[in-house]
């Protein structure tokens, strides 16, 4: 189960069972304090009744007696007779009754009353016809106490019907008329006060309890004495019965059950027969509690909502969402997203939470980072490697696709590099390779080039693919033709020397550009065809750039048919030796046979040596071709050697890739040995690239080859950088000057260049060889410079294994 | 021997002297106690016969004739010596033995009064010394009623413009009486239903009345002053009352008022018997008793004072009314003691 149902789950019961006991505590309470203080309430009531009542009735007693022991009392009840009664005492009897009256209006009867009950006087302060002046008539009068000082007690009124307490004062007298005083006091009457009971009533009526429940007073029986109007329904015969059962003065209400009904009851004594009671309904009194209790309900449900609402709002703000947010950073941080920072809001947990979890993203980050570092970046330059290359094309070419821009990839590839990395060691070649990516990106931030190159990192346009592989990305052009500058001034600063270790070295650049959209459509086919491009450029001398073209793709797709035919032709043999003579610069006899491989396919015809030969050698077939052309080389020598031509050597071209192939020694001594040509009469001839580095192994394996009499011949004098005091220390027997020599002889002076090379070389104990005499000319000046061989047209083509044998038939060589 | 003598002499001599100062006191302290009504002996016959018999009058007044009763009854009679009553309430004195009968030798003059006067009452003849005789009626301010007041009936239920401005007495005697005069009834009557018909009139009166206290004979009385209109009154105090109101006219109504002897009579507890005999025999020389009545413009029983009283006095109606015009009056008669106690009951709610 989710937590954001499990927490309210578990919250609601909690929270609901709570705030339903704090409801249910309040209104029992309630309830309670309701009872209680009503019963507070109606004591107090009562006995602020009681102590009115008591008041009273011991103020009308005082009173009464006091009345009694007026003079005008004791004359008018002690006259002679009815007349001086009636005549004298009678009048002012009246005068302080009426006096006391004015005093005392609650007595608003007071009365005269003789023994036999004859009412003698009978004042009054309302309109009230008195129904008779015989009191003896009256029970309540019968049954007066006679030896009581005072009676008194509730009754109504038979004058007015209203209910009255009425007391009773009797009054003993000793007739002074007799003169003797020692006679035991007679009864002459009552002084009877009639007291209102309408100030109790209004008591009664304005202290209801409730609506219906209040206060009222029976007598000892239970009849009731005065009920107030609102109380009618309480003057039930039942309930006098259940107060006779009740013990008088609770702590507490009693419980009635009347009609169905619940009633709250208490009552207290007034006087001896005066009974004082409160009742009220249960309802009454718990109607303010019920409806307390109502409010209670509504504001507990009220609260679960709110709180209930507050609680999961808090809970989804503070944790929930916090939590949800979390959850949703692992799974970035699961699916890889590098940095995923939450906000840290609160200081609780979960913030500590988010804390330690943007720290760990942050680490994760800077190990990925790391990581990244290592896999996406060339640990040599620190600039971006294949790999991230091949992401920052893609997404440079959306980029320009989107935009409508133009950009260009340089593919730059180190002329040399190879060469000093070979002579100078990995870590100069090292050095060499940080330079260079200097000196790129130093470059970049000329702005001589229009486009962008890095508003972040112009280093994710450079890269290094490897090796003596660079590329560079430039964006936002215009037109291709924008990063010639760049291209050449890129070709010019690599070509500026390097000093390491007090040396300095010399490479070059060639660049290959590649332009989408136009040049490819995708990252592979861009990078595939900026590679074609610098081959050409290379393919064009090195220090060159070139913009790639169609045709440029067509050759890579001819080279792709020839590696493919050459291979074939490999395992079919498909190959055959020419040789061209080199003759004598003096008698002009052939004097060796340069053997040239002839390479005639079935489809593609008559190929090159000069296409299919770089092909071999980065192939890596040249090592098979190579072991061929010796082999065959040694043998048709041998063929010629043992028809006669004794003196005749044979030149077999080796490549520089062969030379540093260490079984390349061994392959040559094999191959002469099994040929049994003569000693000394097969040489080799390699380019100036091939040893110029100089490397020991190479040197050693040139050595070996001259201790077994096989000649070293240097090629192509005069096209790469060898000096002429560089060959001093080479272990060359010939040299062999270039063609170009040859051919331009008229041009920068090279005839006098070529004579000093001869003249060098032959102080230097080197044959010459002049390659390429195709006019009389040449011929005249190298003779006179005193060349010792010549190649070329002029003298003889390359030539079948035929035609040589009969040109060597013709000069005698080969006799028969 | 003459030594003894000195010394008994000596004591005789201061007991004379003693008994000569002590003489001197009492004489200093002789005085003479009247209960009586206010303003009604002439104060220049007092300071007479006090001066005559160097004594002292000290008079205690009631203000009415219940009054008077109760002022007596409060000492049981004692503390008088001479008292002012209507010759109704002498008999119950006399009964209650209050009174001491009158000795013609000690009070020579007495001879002078009218013997019919004297034997008015049954009981009251030998205690009486009858000095005055007057009419109870109705006094009014001719000025301020439009109408003439002529009857009982008038006053008893009266109209808009007497309402609020009519005076009663306080004694229930009176306004009871003269209440069954207006109605048609006897003043002695003592028919219940008349009774109850009378107190009914009395308490729907009663909300009309300014007072219930006899009204004031001097010159700040309300009835000078126009606060009150119309008054029962006794005939005399009418005139009295006149002297400072010439618009004050007395009426004795057609239905007939009251009649009334005033009497001294001599308390049995006096403490000084022989002055009271003293005043009582001043009081009746003829020239003092007509000095009195007209004083008190009330007709003399003193038989040889009215012949010294001027002919406008005795040709005052309002002192000497017409046969005819007595003809519906009424002496009060002594009632039944039921009959007094239902009208001591009405009394007493009118008066509450």
């Amino acid at each position: 189960m989710k937590l954001s149902i499990k927490l309210p789950l578990l919250l609601l019961p909690i929270t609901a069972l709570s705030l339903t006991l704090v409801g249910y505590v309040c209104y029992s309470k309630l309830n309670q304090n309701a009872e209680d203080k009503t019963f507070k309430h109606a004591t107090a009531l009562q006995s602020q009744i009681i102590s009115h009542l008591d008041s009273t009735i011991a103020t009308a007693c005082a009173n009464a007696s006091l009345f009694a022991d007026y003079q005008t009392v004791r004359y008018f009840l002690l006259a002679a007779d009815e007349n001086a009664r009636y005549d004298l005492m009678q009048r002012p009897l009246q005068k302080s009754l009426i006096d006391i009256q004015k005093a005392y209006p609650e007595y608003y009867e007071i009365r005269l009353i003789l023994p036999d009950g004859f009412e003698d006087i009978r004042i009054v302060n309302r309109d009230i016809d008195n129904v008779t002046e015989n009191e003896a008539t009256r029970s309540s009068f019968r049954q007066l106490d006679v030896d009581k000082d005072i009676n008194k007690h509730f009754a109504i009124n038979p004058d007015n019907g209203e209910l009255a307490y009425y007391l009773y004062k009797k009054i003993d007298l000793i007739d002074i008329n007799t003169g003797d005083f020692s006679v035991k006091p007679k009864f002459y009457g009552y002084l009877s006060l009639t007291l209102d009971t309408s100030q109790l009533r209004k008591m009664l009526e304005e202290n209801p309890i409730g609506t219906s429940g209040g206060i009222f007073l029976t007598d000892h029986y239970g009849n009731a004495i005065i009920t107030p109007s609102h109380m009618e329904w309480a003057n039930d015969k039942k309930l006098v019965a259940e107060f006779q059962a009740e013990t008088v003065g609770h702590k507490r209400f009693h419980k009635l059950d009347l009609n169905g009904k619940s009633y709250y009851h208490t009552r207290d004594q007034v006087s001896n027969n005066i009974l004082i009671h409160t009742l009220v309904s249960e309802d009454e009194i718990l109607k303010a509690s019920q409806s307390m209790g109502s409010v209670v309900l509504n504001t507990t449900v009220t609260m679960l909502l709110l709180s209930l609402t507050i609680i999961l709002y808090l809970l989804r703000v503070q944790v929930l969402t916090p939590l949800k947010n979390l959850q949703l950073a692992f799974i970035r941080i699961g699916e890889g997203d590098e940095l995923v920072q939450v906000p840290v809001t609160s200081n609780d947990e979960i913030g500590e939470l988010n804390k330690h979890l943007n720290q760990m993203s942050l680490e994760l980050k800077k190990s990925n980072d790391k990581i990244l570092n290592m896999a996406f970046c060339d640990n040599l330059t620190q600039l971006p490697n294949r790999f991230m290359f091949h992401k920052n094309l893609k997404r440079a070419m959306k980029l320009a696709l989107m935009d409508g821009t133009q950009l260009a990839l340089f593919f730059i590839d180190l002329d040399n590099f190879k060469r000093i990395n070979d002579t100078m060691g990995h870590q100069t070649g090292d050095e060499l390779l940080r330079e260079v990516a200097k000196r790129l990106a130093s470059n970049l931030r000329g702005n001589d080039y229009i486009g962008r190159i890095s508003t972040e990192n112009e280093t994710n346009h450079l890269a290094r693919l490897g090796g003596d592989e660079f590329t560079l990305i430039l964006q936002d052009l215009d037109s291709h033709k924008d990063v010639i500058p760049l291209a050449e001034r890129i070709i010019e600063s690599i070509s500026l020397p390097y000093s390491f270790a007090g040396q300095d070295h010399y490479i070059g650049a060639s660049i290959g550009i590649a332009v989408y959209p136009g040049d490819g459509d995708n990252t592979e086919d861009l990078i595939k065809h900026a590679d074609l491009a610098m081959y050409q450029a290379k393919a064009n001398g090195k220090g060159n750039y070139h913009f790639y073209s169609a045709e440029i793709s067509n050759l890579a797709i001819q080279r792709n048919k020839l590696e493919q035919r050459l291979r074939k032709a490999i395992k079919d043999g498909a190959f055959e030796l020419n040789y061209q003579p080199i003759v004598d610069c003096q008698n002009l006899n052939t004097r060796s046979l340069e053997a040239l491989i002839r390479w005639k396919d079935n489809e593609l015809g008559l190929v090159s040596p000069g296409i299919f030969i770089p092909i071999a050698e980065d192939t890596g077939l040249i090592h098979e071709i190579g072991a061929w052309v010796i082999d065959a080389a040694c043998k048709q020598l041998k063929a010629w050697q043992d028809s006669g031509a004794k003196d005749i050597s044979v030149a077999v071209n080796v490549s520089g890739k062969q030379l540093e192939k260490p079984e390349f020694f061994e392959q040559i001594r094999n191959s002469i040995r099994h040929s049994g040509i003569k000693a000394g009469t097969f040489y080799v001839e390699l380019t100036e690239s091939a040893i110029i580095q100089g490397k020991p192994e190479v040197l050693e394996t040139l050595r070996k080859l001259r201790n077994m009499k096989v000649m070293v011949a240097l090629d192509d004098f005069g096209t790469g950088y060898s000096s002429l005091s560089y060959l001093k220390n080479l272990p060359i027997d010939i040299l062999k000057i270039d063609r170009s020599f040859c051919q331009q002889l008229e041009e920068k002076n090279n005839n006098i260049l070529l004579s000093a090379i001869i003249t060098m070389a032959q102080a230097l104990n080197l044959k010459v060889i002049a390659e390429g005499i195709e006019e009389q000319e040449q011929f005249d000046f190298l003779k006179q410079s005193g060349c010792d061989m010549l190649q070329g047209y002029m003298f003889c083509q390359p030539q079948t294994i035929k035609e040589c044998t009969k040109r060597l038939r013709d000069e005698k060589h080969i006799t028969g | 021997m003459f030594k003894r003598l000195l010394v008994q002499l000596l004591i005789i001599v201061c007991l004379l002297l003693l008994g000569l100062t002590t003489q001197l006191y009492a004489k200093e302290q002789r005085h003479l106690v009247v209960l009586n009504w206010t303003e009604y002996l002439a104060p220049e016959l007092i300071e007479k016969f006090e001066t005559e018999f160097n004594i002292k009058v000290i008079q205690v007044y009631f203000t009415s004739e219940e009054n008077r009763t109760e002022k007596l009854l409060e000492n049981n009679g004692y503390g008088y010596d001479i008292i002012v009553s209507s010759a109704i309430d002498i008999g119950r004195y006399v009964k209650r033995g209050w009174l001491k009968s009158l000795n013609e030798e000690e009070i020579p003059n007495l001879k002078y009064i009218d013997i019919s006067w004297r034997q008015g009452y049954a009981g009251a003849e030998k205690y009486a010394a009858p000095f005055a005789r007057g009419t109870t009626g109705i006094v009014y301010r001719a000025d301020l009623v439009k109408e003439p007041i002529t009857s009982w009936q008038q006053f008893y239920q009266p109209v808009p413009e007497l309402q609020g401005k009519i005076s009663m007495t306080g004694d229930s005697q009176d306004y009871i009486s003269m209440g069954l005069k207006s109605l048609g009834y006897s003043a002695n009557s003592e028919n219940l239903e008349q009774l109850k018909h009378v107190e009914h009139l009395l308490l729907s009166q009663k909300k009309h009345l300014r007072s219930h206290e006899y009204i004031s004979v001097e010159a700040d009385s309300a009835i000078v002053k126009g606060d009150v209109v119309a008054s029962m009154i006794y005939n005399s105090d009418a005139l009295m009352v006149k002297e400072h109101n010439e618009n004050l006219t007395f009426v004795l109504p057609k239905e007939g008022g009251g009649l009334w002897i005033d009497s001294f009579v001599i308390s049995a507890y006096a403490k000084n018997y022989a002055s009271a005999c003293d005043f009582l025999n001043f009081f009746n020389r003829p020239k003092n008793a007509a000095l009195q009545s007209m004083y008190s413009y009330s007709a003399p029983a003193n038989v040889e004072a009215v012949k010294l009283l001027p002919a406008d006095f005795i040709d005052n109606p309002v002192i000497y009314p017409t046969a005819a015009e007595l003809k519906n009056s009424e002496f009060y008669l002594p009632l039944s003691p039921q009959g007094q106690r239902q009208r001591n009951a009405i009394a007493a709610r009118v008066l509450r």
